[in-house]
């Protein structure tokens, strides 16, 4: 299993250092600007780009026949993908966070609010691309990303006049956002109920990668 | 003991099917793999690194079943593929970092000293090595975990012949030890006749015949001669003949003549050639 995290990292170690190098960039940038947001946006979008970037790499490469023909299991192959995402992208966002509290753009409840969610939003991302980029060749599933990334805001955009119309109280869905935003135990719900997610996704991508050929 | 035994091997595809394979490959010997693009070489590979999943029949590698026993018996085997294919800013010193935390027998020492002799830079990036370095590269990774089969899809395609002997010279070294086997596929007939014990011909999915090279210099040989000439000749020695401009060539069983006639023994591409028409 970390036989297979390893692999992986050897396969994105260039791309992995390139966006260690953005991210310095981005945190003085969001040092110099004051912003939460641009301390996390980029890693928590980075571990989406690097699982794609890493299915496209093994399977246009033919790298998972190398892999496959030495003494390790799918099991452990698939297993070491999720691994390494996480272990790529929760030390990150962990780190940022970390300069974000140092430099004093954010008080220690914002600090932990927000690695809540950003970790939230990469394991539960995760759950769904890993199993997607199993199932899907390499250029359905860069247009997954797109749709799952994008449709729904594009959609919320479309619907927005339609519901400012009717008799629909926009206001009490945002402000029902904005609780679940500031109470750390809802958020840490949401949390368990991704890592949960992420172990349902895990068996599906497991059992997904089994019967996949080469 | 057989390092290799495939019984009633079917793989079942949209547009081809790899059909009733049954064949041997024994402790100690080299067997070709012989047959035109897209006849079934690479798949039957593949089914036995389970790369694909057989449809029927049954695989024992080392004599043991293949599904209840991979990881282990994948400790003993060393695969090169077909294409070399890595990222581009892939370095062979990788293949070392992480090959040697997958293989219990890896040996750092050993992968090094191949890319020494073979002259590969092991910082350079996978884009910028040649073909045939590639090729070298995929085999050291092959060599350095003691294994005792290697298994080689289309190792020497696109080598020039320096390099392909190169190549060579370092299987027939692989083979001093006893216990190694080795199951190579080439479309490259010469490559094979210098260092294969065993043939197998696979044609359209199906297997022609599975001979030692000792039988297969006994059983086939080249006749050019006139059509009166043919027609002395048995029809049950007459394999396949093919008209040209002078005559006819003929794939023949010499053992079956007793005509005072010109044999010539017949060659893995005659009888590639021949028996696929």
């Amino acid at each position: 299993m970390l036989s297979a995290c390893r692999s992986d990292f050897y396969l994105m170690k260039s791309t992995v250092r390139l966006y260690l190098i953005v991210q310095v960039l981005m945190i003085c940038f969001a040092s110099v600007s004051n912003s939460q947001y641009l301390y996390l946006f980029y890693p928590t979008l980075t571990s989406l780009v690097v699982s794609i970037n890493l299915n496209n790499q093994t399977t246009s490469g033919g790298f998972s026949g190398i892999l496959l023909s030495s003494p390790i299991s799918r099991k452990s192959i698939v297993i070491g993908r999720y691994l390494f995402i996480l272990l790529f992208s929760v030390p990150i966002i962990l780190l940022s966070s970390l300069i974000m509290f140092i430099a004093g753009d954010a008080t220690s409840y914002e600090t932990i609010r927000l690695i809540i969610i950003c970790c939230t939003i990469i394991i539960t991302m995760q759950s769904i691309f890993t199993p997607l980029s199993y199932i899907l060749k390499p250029n359905y599933l860069n247009i997954s990303f797109i749709i799952i990334c994008f449709v729904p805001s594009v959609i919320f955009l479309l619907l927005k006049p339609l519901l400012e119309r009717s008799n629909f109280n926009i206001e009490n869905i945002i402000l029902t956002i904005e609780n679940i935003y500031n109470s750390l135990t809802t958020l840490s719900i949401i949390l368990l109920v991704s890592l949960i997610l992420l172990a349902i996704s895990m068996t599906i991508s497991i059992a997904v990668f089994k019967k996949k050929e080469f | 003991m057989n390092s290799i035994s495939i019984k009633n091997l079917s793989k079942e595809f949209d547009k081809f099917k790899l059909d009733n394979i049954t064949l041997n490959l024994k402790q100690g010997t080299v067997l070709g793999v012989i047959g035109e693009n897209g006849a079934g070489k690479s798949t039957l590979i593949k089914l036995i690194l389970r790369l694909l999943h057989k449809t029927s029949g049954e695989i024992l590698v080392f004599d043991k079943p293949l599904e209840q026993n991979e990881t282990k018996i994948k400790e003993d085997i060393g695969y090169v593929s077909e294409l070399t294919a890595l990222p581009s800013d892939y370095k062979p010193y990788y293949i070392d970092k992480v090959f040697k935390k997958i293989y219990p027998k890896w040996n750092s020492d050993e992968f090094f000293k191949y890319l020494d002799k073979f002259k590969i830079d092991q910082k350079k990036k996978f884009s910028d090595l040649s073909r045939g370095m590639r090729a070298k590269l995929s085999l050291a990774t092959s060599l350095c975990h003691d294994a005792k089969l290697l298994i080689l899809d289309e190792p020497t395609s696109g080598l020039d012949p320096v390099v392909r002997n190169e190549v060579l010279d370092i299987l027939r070294e692989f083979m001093l030890d006893e216990t190694h086997s080795i199951l190579i596929s080439s479309h490259i007939t010469s490559d094979l006749e210098s260092i294969a014990d065993e043939i197998a011909f696979i044609h359209n999915g199906k297997l022609l015949f599975h001979q030692s090279m000792i039988e297969i210099n006994e059983n086939y040989g080249f006749i050019r001669c006139t059509k009166e000439d043919l027609k002395n000749i048995p029809q049950n020695a007459v394999y396949a003949t093919r008209d040209d401009l002078f005559g006819i060539e003929a794939l023949i069983n010499p053992k079956k003549i007793s005509t005072n006639m010109d044999i010539a023994p017949a060659n893995l591409d005659q009888i590639m050639l021949f028996l696929t028409r």
